[in-house]
């Protein structure tokens, strides 16, 4: 198994014992925010990556995390516990973000803001500086990349299944797995000059 | 089945890093692999670029960092608030007995909605195309255009002569609601066109569709297709600089197709 995969066991054991300890905090009395907040320490900085991964700014990128652990909580409230809470954030984490990144394009003052990149996909110096000359290679092919491209490797390298990433695009397995595979071939092209 | 005589593909290759092959499969891509150095080799490679991947995803996460704590405690403070919200709601409604009356009136509410108010928000938001050109050319600040990486070699091997693959239909309600046009009136009169078309290396992604009349008498959906095939052909022929021709389709089409197109139809 990859260190994505690993790293998606360990995070979906650690969800689990989340889970688990706060049901038992619950027939105790214990809060439902406890166990939401569990959950925010192991996934917020996951979910922000994936949400500014749309272009959208930090501050959104946050508010759409904050609204992703308040539908969970009421998701919880529901009794709607699930098995695949690991998806389930990545997947209204996905929906807000795309939301927000429409809402910003239709309002003309918030268009200056969104990170609209295009036909240009050099990296800044800064980015250069920052991610070194392999990285900021690597990054410039991703920002060529479409949406649902860049999502795929992303939630892949988030230790998500090709199943799960599936359902939260909203696309075939299949699709998810050319759509790796071409993205691959394009970054390796690029490592590799 | 991946055949065993043959080297796998690179999918196929991925599939097996990520443990995402058919169980049945497995076992003949393990033996092959380890078999095949040129197929050890490609393993390496896509390995050496995953694990770069994360890498860069990785250093991402100390420029996230300093924001935990706060966002933390503005989450905490969300949450007990809305659950006392919850909590007293709950019991006004328990106790005056009122859960069914409110439950009717939302349900009234939300149809008096769904028959007025959805469909007076959709006459009265303003479309973003020009109403003089009807869409002709696309809201440059919605669709700039974009593309991936891609060689001319990539662009004139491709047998994939769709102009206009069909994107899914959450991307396609997308676009129109960009501009301002509800999906369920305007699907028939428009195609989602790509601005840059895929074989000039143009993606699927938003930002690179635009809703495109039909009905336009000349500079209409035909018209453009034309245009993207010329194109494609001259850039093949190496008379026109693929980037020029990425840049000339997406800032203004009808001036591309004058250009290049006009003097010769």
């Amino acid at each position: 198994m990859n260190a994505a995969g690993m790293s998606s066991l360990s995070t979906n054991t650690a969800i689990g014992l989340v889970l688990r300890s706060s049901a038992e905090w619950m027939n105790r009395g214990a809060s439902l925010e406890d166990e939401v907040l569990g959950l925010f320490d192991l996934m917020q900085t996951r979910l922000l990556r994936y949400a500014v991964s749309f272009g959208v700014t930090m501050q959104d990128g946050e508010d759409i995390v904050q609204e992703t652990f308040l539908a969970l909580f009421h998701h919880l409230q529901r009794g709607r516990h699930g098995d695949n809470l690991h998806g389930w954030l990545f997947r209204v984490t996905h929906n807000l973000a795309l939301k927000r990144r429409m809402k910003i394009l239709n309002d003309p003052a918030g268009r200056d803001t969104a990170q609209v990149e295009i036909l240009d996909p050099n990296p800044n110096p800064e980015e250069c500086m920052l991610f070194g000359e392999r990285h900021a290679r690597l990054a410039s092919v991703l920002q060529a990349l479409s949406i649902e491209d860049r999502s795929c490797l992303r939630l892949r390298a988030e230790g998500l299944r090709y199943r799960e990433i599936a359902r939260i695009l909203g696309i075939s397995l299949g699709s998810v797995s050319a759509s790796l595979s071409r993205s691959l071939a394009r970054l390796e092209q690029v490592d590799k000059r | 089945m991946p055949d065993r005589s043959q080297h796998p593909s690179d999918e196929e290759i991925l599939q097996f890093i990520d443990d995402e092959l058919p169980a049945d499969c497995i076992e003949h891509l393990r033996e092959h692999i380890a078999a095949c150095p040129n197929c050890r080799n490609r393993q390496a490679s896509i390995e050496g670029t995953l694990d770069a991947l994360n890498e860069l995803y990785t250093s991402e996460q100390f420029e996230l960092g300093s924001t935990t704590a706060r966002s933390r405690a503005l989450l905490q403070k969300k949450l007990v608030k809305d659950r006392k919200s919850h909590s007293f709601w709950r019991d006004r409604v328990a106790s005056f007995h009122l859960r069914l009356p409110i439950a009717a009136a939302i349900v009234l509410v939300f149809i008096g909605f769904a028959f007025y108010g959805g469909r007076k928000i959709w006459t009265d938001q303003p479309s973003l195309l020009n109403p003089q050109e009807e869409a002709i050319v696309p809201n440059h600040s919605l669709t700039p255009g974009a593309v991936r990486a891609v060689t001319l070699t990539d662009i004139c091997s491709s047998t994939d002569d769709d102009l206009d693959p069909k994107v899914p239909s959450s991307t396609e309600r997308a676009v129109f609601q960009e501009y301002g046009l509800p999906s369920n009136r305007h699907t028939r009169k428009y195609q989602i066109d790509y601005l840059v078309n895929p074989q000039l290396g143009g993606t699927n992604d938003i930002r690179n569709l635009w809703p495109e009349p039909y009905s336009n008498a000349r500079w209409n959906a035909q018209a453009k297709d034309e245009l993207e095939r010329h194109l494609h052909q001259m850039v093949c022929d190496r008379t026109v600089d693929l980037a020029v021709a990425q840049r000339e389709i997406a800032t203004d089409w009808i001036a591309a197709y004058k250009k290049y197109v006009g003097r010769n139809s």
